[in-house]
């Protein structure tokens, strides 16, 4: 079964407003696509029309197959989606959390078999998280937790997934452990990945190639060289940044706005009568 | 990358020690409860009674006939059917509580128990003959739920949150309406209170036959869904994304605990807080995970509620307590500490 996505068309509704209009996106198995742009430019709802989750007009193809001709449970075997906040159940262990991704191959009520139970030891043991296991999730640290939540996606072996966000908490040190992680993962599994991203820089480190929405619509696409200019930032962020280019990729630096820097920098507090 | 770990780790599931212990407390409680009462029964005697009603084993009864027939008619029923409506209850409160990710749930929140009360009353005030009793504190139960099924669809979405607010506007109107009938009907009060408070008495097996088929099945479908409310528990939208369809879990859970929950009540009145405090406590000694703590709230509100009508029966002997007052006057205090706890982890 192969990774592909097709998108065409895609419409989502929310609250009686469009947030996602007449969306076209094609991505290929194994690829890494950036979702980025400003805060309600729809890249979680995107997300959440591949994984299934909300009622939308146009057509989703997952490896060829329209997600609507799938059951829900063929539709868990083939796209796995890390929220932005997953909640963690209290007192749940780390096993019992991951074995939730095997959930769409368990029988009719539920019981696992030995392939689960090793599927999701073997999830486990990817993400480094051998020595939790048997700990109760939300006794670990963010990005162990984290980790957690990517093995219960993992766990659920399929071609695609899908992250929300997934590194937003944490700080920049884990950020990048656990991103290398999924790039380890997908490079040996040949996963298609596509995920939201807020921060630029990173989204530029991972992924292939960047997707930017605003307004519900694709404003720019394709390499982070192409699409992460100083101009489009401004135009869509309402933000000034200096974007450099060298061996270690595109790096976005935001820069702080003139008339604020003058007034916060100065360290004179002025009084306006 | 997909290395086989040398050693496997195992998902929660439902220990030997742990069903051990529930059963033994269910098999304590169930000795302690048929041998204590008015009229002295022996430990040997009883147990001398029940082997030598099966055939081929060549036991003698010890017992009179008054006591044989006390032990069958009376302290056997009575036992049976609070295991019945414990063990019901108990482990319909925690399928709830998985249901809608809420550790106050239990099955009276939907409107369970003031849809019975209503059904009991009319009953009572209508002088519909006692045998009838029973069939409309459950209708009425029953009925109060998918009542507020139907309002919680009239308010535009299907979530857990929407069904918890149609059941606590249904159950104040029926509430309402209840109190409304008992005010003018006055003279039967003491009756519709009797039944309101809850209580085990029973002569015969007439209420555990009612309760029993309801049990079975209502129990049955709960255990066998026992590992898809822990798939629940990451929230609906989560939950969907892994394949499970909520809102087919949602209803097949809740109507079924409804259901044995509504029976439960119809026999023995409003019995409250097993369904909180049983599973909680449950939850205290062997953590959450429903398909450990729905079978384990079954056997301990079965002795739970054993135990609750030994005190009953004792405390002001001859003279016998409401069994909810009991429940009320345990749960109330661990209502709250439930909600200390809630803060924190649950």
């Amino acid at each position: 079964m192969t990774g592909s996505i097709e998108v065409a068309g895609l419409t989502v509704r929310r609250g009686g407003a469009s947030v996602v209009h007449e969306l076209d996106l094609s991505v290929g198995h194994g690829e890494w696509v950036g979702l980025i742009g400003p805060n309600g430019a729809g890249k979680s709802s995107v997300l959440e029309a591949i994984s299934g989750l909300l009622e939308t007009t146009g057509v989703i193809e997952i490896g060829g197959d329209r997600l609507t001709d799938l059951t829900s449970a063929e539709r868990a075997r083939r796209v796995a989606l890390v929220p932005q906040n997953p909640i963690i159940p209290p007192g749940m262990t780390v096993i019992d959390y991951v074995m939730l991704g095997r959930t769409p191959y368990l029988g009719r009520f539920g019981a696992e078999s030995a392939d689960d139970v090793l599927a999701a030891n073997i999830a486990i043991a990817d993400l480094d998280l051998a020595p939790f296991a048997g700990k109760p999730v939300e006794s670990l640290s963010g990005g162990e937790r984290q980790r957690v939540v990517i093995a219960r996606a993992l766990a659920q072996a399929c071609p695609v997934l899908l992250l929300d966000e997934p590194t937003s908490a944490l700080d920049v040190g884990v950020r990048m452990e656990v991103l290398d992680h999924i790039d380890a993962i997908r490079q040996s599994c040949g996963l298609t990945v596509v995920s939201a991203v807020h921060d630029l820089t990173l989204a530029a480190q991972f992924c292939d190639r960047l997707v930017m929405l605003a307004g519900g619509s694709i404003v720019a696409q394709g390499s982070a060289e192409g699409v992460l200019t100083a101009d489009t930032i401004r135009r869509h962020y309402g933000a000034r940044v200096r974007v450099i280019s060298d061996d270690d990729g595109v790096i976005v630096i935001p820069i702080r706005s003139g008339d604020s820097r003058e007034a916060g920098g100065s360290g004179r507090m002025s009084l306006h009568l | 990358m997909t290395a086989v770990p040398n050693r496997l780790v195992r998902p929660t599931r439902l220990g030997w020690p742990s069903v051990t212990v529930a059963g033994l407390l269910v098999i304590g409680a169930v000795f302690v409860g048929a041998l204590i009462g008015p009229a002295e029964i022996g430990v040997g005697e009883a147990v001398g009674e029940v082997l030598s009603r099966i055939p081929g084993l060549g036991v003698e009864s010890q017992l009179t006939d008054i006591q044989q027939d006390i032990l069958w008619s009376w302290r056997f029923p009575r036992v049976v059917l609070g295991m019945l409506v414990g063990g019901t209850l108990a482990i319909s409160g925690a399928a709830y509580q998985g249901v809608f990710r809420n550790p106050l749930a239990d099955p009276y929140l939907l409107g369970i128990a003031a849809g019975a009360a209503l059904g009991a009353t009319l009953a009572i005030v209508s002088g519909l003959p006692a045998a009838l009793l029973v069939p409309s504190a459950f209708v009425g139960g029953v009925g109060a739920v998918a009542a507020t099924f139907a309002l919680g669809r009239t308010m535009g979405d299907r979530s857990s949150t929407t069904l918890i607010l149609a059941g606590v506007a249904m159950a104040s109107f029926l509430t309402a309406l209840t109190t409304f009938v008992q005010q003018r009907n006055s003279e039967t009060l003491r009756e519709v209170f009797a039944w309101i408070l809850g209580r085990l008495s029973t002569s015969g097996w007439t209420e555990v036959g009612l309760l029993l088929p309801y049990a079975a099945v209502s129990i049955a479908v709960m255990l066998s869904h026992r590992r898809i409310l822990d798939m629940l528990s990451v929230g609906d939208d989560e939950a969907a994304s892994l394949g499970v369809d909520v809102n087919r879990v949602r209803t097949v859970v809740v109507l079924a605990a409804t259901a044995g929950t509504a029976a439960a009540v119809a026999v023995s009145g409003l019995i409250a807080f097993v369904g909180i405090i049983v599973p909680h406590a449950v939850r205290l000694f062997v953590g959450t995970s429903y398909r450990v703590v729905l079978p384990l709230s079954l056997l301990s509100g079965a002795a739970f509620l054993v135990a609750a009508d030994l005190a009953a029966r004792g405390i002001m002997a001859p003279a016998e307590l409401p069994i909810g007052v009991v429940t009320s006057f345990l749960g109330a205090p661990f209502f709250v500490l439930v909600l200390r706890t809630s803060r924190r982890s649950l």
